[in-house]
């Protein structure tokens, strides 16, 4: 499949006459007569906007202090000294940095492999099932692991897996060694990524399941009359069905590379050492906040934003060029 | 009061502030650049000494009971065998005005409920209610540093004197607590007499920049040591050791995996890091000496240091430690618990551990007996205890506060000073005979279940300061022991060159603290060899180090120590 250089451009405005110019005053609203229009919808938006204003837009500006030595309790965001770029002078030449940012990456990659695919494959499975108790039980089961907390999470496998734990004592009693599961650093990106997959692959599943359902049955039957079998079902009309989806997600993903989860790491820190475990959220919590560096901390954060942005941006548009609509698109 | 910083180079920063009283001593140039004061407060010359008793209140030794067992030297603690029937009133009348006042403390335990008979009752007694937030003592640290610099601090917050290394945590008592001076220096035992009876070198512990800034909670002298448990050492035939190597012997005898029993937890880090102390690290001086020709080390650059490593590592392979320890306070297993459930028989806590042991052990299992190890050395010659700061915990209140709301909280926290022998004593200590304690035949108190939950864990305890004793003569062979080990450790105790000077460490030296914990750590559990250390020096250094050890030759010669 190859759509044409205008594919993109032709979806975005599905109404529109395709000869251009023939009606230009049903295209150009007059800003009153928007406002007229949607006057409701833009009500139901405010208080959405709020919330961004007051806890993201707003809180944003304080992103100064990555340029300043930033004091509390002396200066605060108008007294305290400006530096310039001297806190990411700092972060470049930190050899702790780059492992934080290695392990963040490595991280990521691990999971984009072998988390990211399994809410898919899980909502798949779930789908084929036909009795609707089932189905409503499993999810049910899957998705309740999302609401637990990670210190529970952590305890739950500890209790289970490490060393004085369940497993362990088991192995023990029956004369064998225990193995080690939670203090292992070179295991451990396996071990969180065990854990990411139980607590949230049944909370990923939910988009896909309702992106599954919003593909037409009879394509199915149609296909099953023309002889396709279950694989070619599959990877005809469920995985394009998905792919908007799929796409969307993997992007915002993408985004958020360098944000691998902070209590998770923070928690099992000490057991592996922090060699395997120090990603940029710990290191930005023991360099930065925990020694009142609030400066330095933010000039790390801002450089995890930055990266994160870029990412959107070149995945976006590598979405676009594969004819996907990404996350958003020039009208 | 002066308040200043030093200069900056241009991808390093240094904060130091030294703060203290009297003479200011010019801390800069070179590695450090700029200026700040620094000053020392309890040792110096006449004209500090003076200066500094002019903001500290006045020591009115108040008569209380004499002791059972004297205490040998400063340092030891005095004991009572058994607890005195009659008591002495010493606050006759309620005097609080009925303000509500906010207050956040540490505790290391399980808090009590936040509002409770306990609190209902002391808060009737006093004529001031409390409003508790009582917080987890080992992640306080973590809390304050948010509190602190949001601002955002209740009315009385109280801090444990080693959480007082947070950077720039000077300025935050500078900006945000009352300066205490104008109502309690000179002679206040008219009006607050138990707070005159807070030894001076506790109150000079509390004076950031010439003000008095805060209420001490006194302690006793020594930080932590080996603690174990002696009715499980009695069943398994083992003795506490005299040296290394028994200590191994010893952890090999009593580790079974087969039955979920471990000797230790880590004892590196934890409870006042008692394998240091008998490898004879320096954690005494901030973790600093001087060599013999005048040049700062660090504990860390120590050959100590090393052999004292290597042997946590042997512990470590001999597979006698916990194999959960590695992970720490935040790897969900609760070692004080693990002790006292025997999962691990010998482990590290302050002093004040036993006793809140013995109120949550007595009753469920009366043969419960844990003890501190006699002070021993790695080699079996003469073992070094480390002692610490003798406020332990500092009170202090918020500076948004009216003065006659201050002052109805010191006269709170004055009656939170009552000693032993005092019934303010009796209620602060074990709340409400009948609901939260019984007496036995000899008039010895003992927690109820619910008394155990409200009243014995410190919270009223932490507000007010008094010359420690050991009197809980219901625990069996308790006040014996402990006063014994006293009296025999004060000959092993290390005193601290810096005592009384507040010192805030540049934050090159702080922030290269926390990546050798890291990397210690590796070593000690397994994952680095003990070689590396030299590496490990090499990046602290570096990132820090050198700079922290110029910090410290600076505030030695400036105070001629």
């Amino acid at each position: 499949m190859a759509p044409g250089p205008g594919a993109a451009g032709t979806r975005a405005s599905p109404t529109s006459p395709p000869a251009p110019g023939s009606e230009p005053s049903a295209r150009r609203v007059s800003l009153r007569q928007r406002l007229r229009r949607d006057w409701a919808l833009l009500v139901m938006v405010l208080p959405g906007m709020a919330l961004f204003a007051v806890f993201h837009y707003l809180p944003s500006l304080g992103n100064i202090i990555a340029f300043q030595d930033y004091s509390p309790y002396s200066g605060g965001f108008t007294g305290s000294p400006w530096i310039g770029l001297a806190n990411f002078r700092l972060m470049f030449t930190e050899p702790a940095f780059w492992d934080a940012l290695g392990n963040t990456l490595t991280i990521t990659g691990f999971q984009l492999i072998f988390y990211f695919p399994v809410p898919i494959a899980l909502a798949l499975a779930l789908n084929s099932v036909i009795s609707p108790r089932i189905r409503s039980l499993v999810q049910g089961v899957v998705y309740l692991p999302h609401f637990f907390s990670w210190v529970l999470v952590v305890s739950l496998f500890q209790q289970i897996l490490g060393g004085a734990g369940l497993l362990a004592q088991t192995l023990r009693q029956h004369g064998m060694q225990p193995l080690d599961i939670m203090t292992s650093p070179d295991a451990f990106i396996v071990l969180v990524t065990a854990q990411t997959i139980w607590k949230d692959a049944g909370w990923g599943m939910i988009v896909f399941l309702a992106a599954l359902s919003t593909i037409d049955p009879n394509l199915y039957e149609v296909s099953a009359t023309d002889g396709a079998g279950r694989w070619r079902r599959l990877w005809h009309i469920t995985l394009p069905g998905l792919r908007p989806v799929i796409v969307l997600l993997l992007i915002l993903r993408l985004g958020d590379a360098l944000s691998v989860g902070f209590e998770q790491f923070i928690l099992q820190r000490e057991s592996v050492g922090a060699g395997a475990a120090e990603v940029l959220d710990t290191y930005v919590y023991y360099q930065g906040f925990l020694v009142q560096d609030f400066g330095y901390g933010a000039a790390v954060g801002l450089f995890k934003g930055f990266v994160g942005l870029l990412l959107i941006l070149a995945a976006n548009r590598v979405a676009h060029r594969f004819g996907e609509q990404g996350i958003y698109q020039k009208s | 009061m002066t308040t200043s910083f030093s200069g900056r180079s241009t991808d390093r920063r240094t904060f130091l502030s030294l703060l203290g009283t009297g003479a200011a001593a010019t801390v800069g140039g070179g590695l450090l650049g700029g200026c700040s004061n620094a000053t020392k407060t309890s040792q110096g010359s006449a004209g500090q000494k003076s200066g500094l008793s002019a903001v500290v209140p006045q020591y009115k030794p108040y008569a209380g009971l004499t002791p059972d067992i004297p205490a040998a030297a400063p340092g030891a603690l005095p004991g009572y065998l058994r607890y005195p029937r009659d008591l002495i009133k010493a606050v006759p009348t309620v005097r609080g005005k009925g303000s509500e006042l906010t207050v956040m403390s540490p505790l290391w335990g399980s808090p009590p409920a936040s509002t409770n008979a306990y609190y209902a009752a002391i808060a009737a007694r006093t004529g001031t209610p409390l409003k508790w937030n009582v917080q987890d003592g080992n992640t306080y640290r973590d809390k304050l540093t948010a509190l602190l610099g949001a601002a955002d601090v209740p009315d009385v917050l109280v801090i444990a004197s080693w959480h007082l290394g947070i950077p720039r945590i000077s300025e935050a008592i500078a900006n945000l607590f009352a300066d205490l001076t104008p109502m309690l220096k000179g002679d206040i035992s008219g009006h607050w007499p138990l707070l005159a009876n807070i030894p001076t070198d506790a109150w000079q512990s509390c004076v950031w920049g010439g003000q008095l800034k805060a209420i001490p909670w006194v302690r006793q002298a020594f930080t932590g040591y080996f603690m174990y448990r002696k009715d499980l050492f009695q069943e398994l035939g083992v003795t506490p050791p005299k040296n290394a190597d028994e200590l191994l012997a010893l952890a090999k005898a009593v580790t079974d995996p087969a039955k979920g029993r471990w000797a230790f937890n880590d004892l590196w880090q934890k409870g006042g890091g008692p394998i240091p102390q008998i490898f004879r690290v320096p954690i005494r001086n901030r973790g600093w000496v001087k060599d013999p020709s005048g040049k700062m080390v660090s504990g860390l650059e120590t050959d100590e240091f090393e052999a004292g490593v290597a042997f946590a590592r042997k512990l470590f392979d001999a597979k006698v430690v916990h194999p959960a320890a590695a992970g720490g306070t935040s790897g969900s297993v609760d070692f004080r618990q693990a002790f006292q459930s025997g999962k691990i028989v010998i482990t590290s806590d302050g002093f004040g551990g036993i006793r809140e042991a013995y109120a949550v052990q007595s009753l469920s299992n009366p043969a419960f007996r844990m003890e501190p190890f006699p002070p021993f050395a790695h080699d079996g010659k003469t073992p070094v205890v480390n002692g610490g700061d003798t406020a332990g915990l500092l009170t202090f209140v918020n500076k948004k506060l009216p003065k006659d709301k201050i002052e109805e909280y010191l006269t709170l926290a004055d009656w939170c000073s009552a000693p032993f022998g005092t019934e303010e004593n009796l209620l602060l200590t074990y709340g409400v005979e009948g609901t939260h304690f019984t007496r036995d035949a000899n008039g010895a108190p003992s927690y109820t279940a619910q008394g155990q939950k409200d009243a014995g864990v410190p919270t009223y305890d932490f507000l007010g300061g008094r010359p420690p004793v050991v009197s809980e003569s219901q625990y069996p062979d308790y006040v014996q022991m402990l006063t014994s080990w006293y009296n025999n450790a004060v000959k092993y105790l290390d005193k601290d060159m810096f005592a009384g000077i507040r010192i805030e460490e540049p934050a090159a030296l702080q922030k290269a603290g926390q990546p050798v914990v890291d990397k210690v750590n590796d070593i000690i559990f397994g994952r680095r060899p003990v070689s590396d250390l030299e590496q490990i020096r090499k990046e602290w250094r570096s990132a820090g180090g050198d700079e922290g050890r110029a910090f410290y030759e600076k505030v030695v010669k400036d105070n001629n120590l």
